[in-house]
């Protein structure tokens, strides 16, 4: 590859968009070339630049409560209570990974949960739920999913006006933390299944491309306030292939990318804080997660390799990083 | 809890330039996707809801200019994108976030919405196309001619500070 091939393409390089082979054509070039070196620097500061200093607006508080007023609330929506509602229609592919449902004892409807229809039914599945059930949900699910809706059907307006009721009494127990905490990691676990699909998608999977992990944790210095504990698993089968800045929960978080065969692991890394997430397993849509937390950080692994093998590897991740004790 | 509300809001932000007109917007764009909802089918929801949220967008744009037909938009109408090669990987650490934003806000919408997308959101290619109604290629040409603009307007601005620039 010359000087003006490379140069044309460097953006989409950067950008993580090429293919495998032009990507490694690239970096040959680069290695050899130290104009277009100097060119593919520029390029990622200006990639970090932007990032880092561009302001990303957030919503004004008081814009999702205006939201919520405007929306009508008739057209059968789910309200989202105590009790779960458990059921995933296989004729409608599947839920959105990007749409929560409202936290278990909020009192609103949930949005976006579509008119049941006898056709496609797509059930919002409540995070409490989800969590425990989603994997036993699957088989029953074409059964289970018309009962369901005539009952969602026949349930929902009296939750709708008991749901206000049962928010105001449930504010005062102790079972709302409770519920809210796992409702929030249940949120966490879906935002991290679409940040994985996404990576997966676009093929950009890493912001820095090494197994080397005194390559990648310094990586990291300088764009996250945090150093995340990096650590290579090639011994146990799953090695680093790199590493990107990711989003979570409301906080910049590192993405390490490890590789189990040919398929992709993202283990997400942000500083816990108050809301330490508790130990738990997951399933959305054929991925296993794993979460748990060490050390002051909150770690999120997702995969569609096996939840037993994602469990390997979560604990040879977490034997990593505890000191080993000598004999 | 509204799914991708900052998402949307951001965007909005960015095309409008305006807090109050983002707010509306992105409200106009959660009713319109509420109401079709049930036409969706995918696993992210967020490429499709900000395709939403951009058309309400370039709506109210058009309403601003008072253009009755949407034009299409001539990526090569906007003066040469000359590539300012001064520009090294020291200066870009150094620019100022204020400076940055205001350059930003200096493009046409269709260059700034490009940059947002990928920048900020970090959508790939291909969402990117899918929310812009545009085919790939012309979301990688669109990307590399925004940023080459706001390589330029960064440098017009800098040349203007008091204090050390580009």
């Amino acid at each position: 590859m010359d000087c003006n091939e490379t140069r044309r393409l460097l953006d989409a390089d950067s950008d993580g968009e090429l293919d495998l082979v032009r990507h490694l054509e690239i970096e040959a070039h680069l290695r050899a070339c130290p104009a277009c070196a100097e060119r593919a620097a520029a390029i990622r500061a200006r990639r970090a630049a932007l990032r880092e200093s561009l302001p990303r607006f957030t919503a004004p508080p008081h814009l999702a409560a205006k939201i919520r007023a405007a929306l009508p609330s008739a057209a059968a929506p789910v309200a989202v209570s105590a009790v779960p509602v458990a059921t995933v229609s296989p004729a409608a592919s599947a839920v959105p990974t990007g749409l929560a449902t409202a936290p278990a004892a909020s009192a609103a409807p949930s949005v976006f949960a579509a008119p049941v229809a006898p056709s496609a039914p797509v059930a919002m599945v409540s995070p409490a739920a989800a969590s425990v059930s989603a994997a036993p949900a699957a088989p029953t699910a074409p059964a289970a999913a018309p009962r369901a809706e005539r009952a969602a059907k026949i349930i929902f307006p009296l939750w709708q006006f008991a749901g206000l009721a049962a928010s105001l009494t449930l504010a005062g127990l102790v079972g709302y933390t409770w519920g809210h905490a796992r409702a929030h990691a249940g949120l966490v676990v879906d935002e991290a299944v679409a940040d994985h699909i996404r990576s997966l998608q676009a093929s950009h999977l890493n912001d820095v491309a090494s197994t080397d992990q005194h390559t990648v944790k310094p990586w990291f210095a300088g764009r996250l306030d945090f150093s995340p504990p990096v650590a290579d698993l090639a011994a146990a089968g799953f090695p680093l292939t790199g590493g990107r800045l990711e989003h979570l929960d409301g906080h910049p978080a590192a993405a390490l990318v490890f590789h189990r065969r040919q398929h992709a692991i993202n283990l997400f890394i942000w500083p816990a804080g108050p809301t330490a997430l508790s130990t738990a397993r997951a399933a959305r849509q054929g991925y296993a997660t794993e979460t748990w937390t060490q050390a002051g950080f909150n770690f999120l692994a997702v995969s569609e390799i096996p939840a037993a093998e994602l469990a390997a590897f979560a604990q040879a991740f977490r034997a990593s990083q505890t000191p080993a004790v000598s004999p | 809890m509204l799914p991708h509300l900052d998402a949307a809001y951001n965007l909005a932000r960015w095309l409008l330039r305006h807090e109050q007109d983002a707010e509306d917007a992105v409200q106009d764009a959660f009713v319109r996707a509420h109401q079709s909802f049930d036409r969706f089918r995918g696993t992210d929801a967020r490429p499709w809801l900000l395709t939403i949220v951009r058309n309400v967008c370039y709506s109210r744009l058009r309403d601003r200019r008072r253009h009755a037909a949407p034009e299409p938009f001539d990526d090569e109408a906007h003066g040469a994108a000359h590539d300012p090669a001064e520009a090294n990987a020291l200066a870009w650490r150094e620019t100022k976030s204020a400076l940055l934003q205001q350059a930003l806000e200096q493009l046409a919408p269709e260059f700034r919405e490009v940059l947002v997308l990928h920048e900020l959101e970090g959508l790939a290619y291909r969402e990117i196309a899918a929310v812009a109604d545009i085919p790939i290629g012309t979301v990688m040409s669109r990307l590399a001619r925004a940023r080459q603009k706001l390589q330029a307007a960064l440098l017009a601005l800098a040349a203007q500070e008091p204090t050390h620039g580009l």
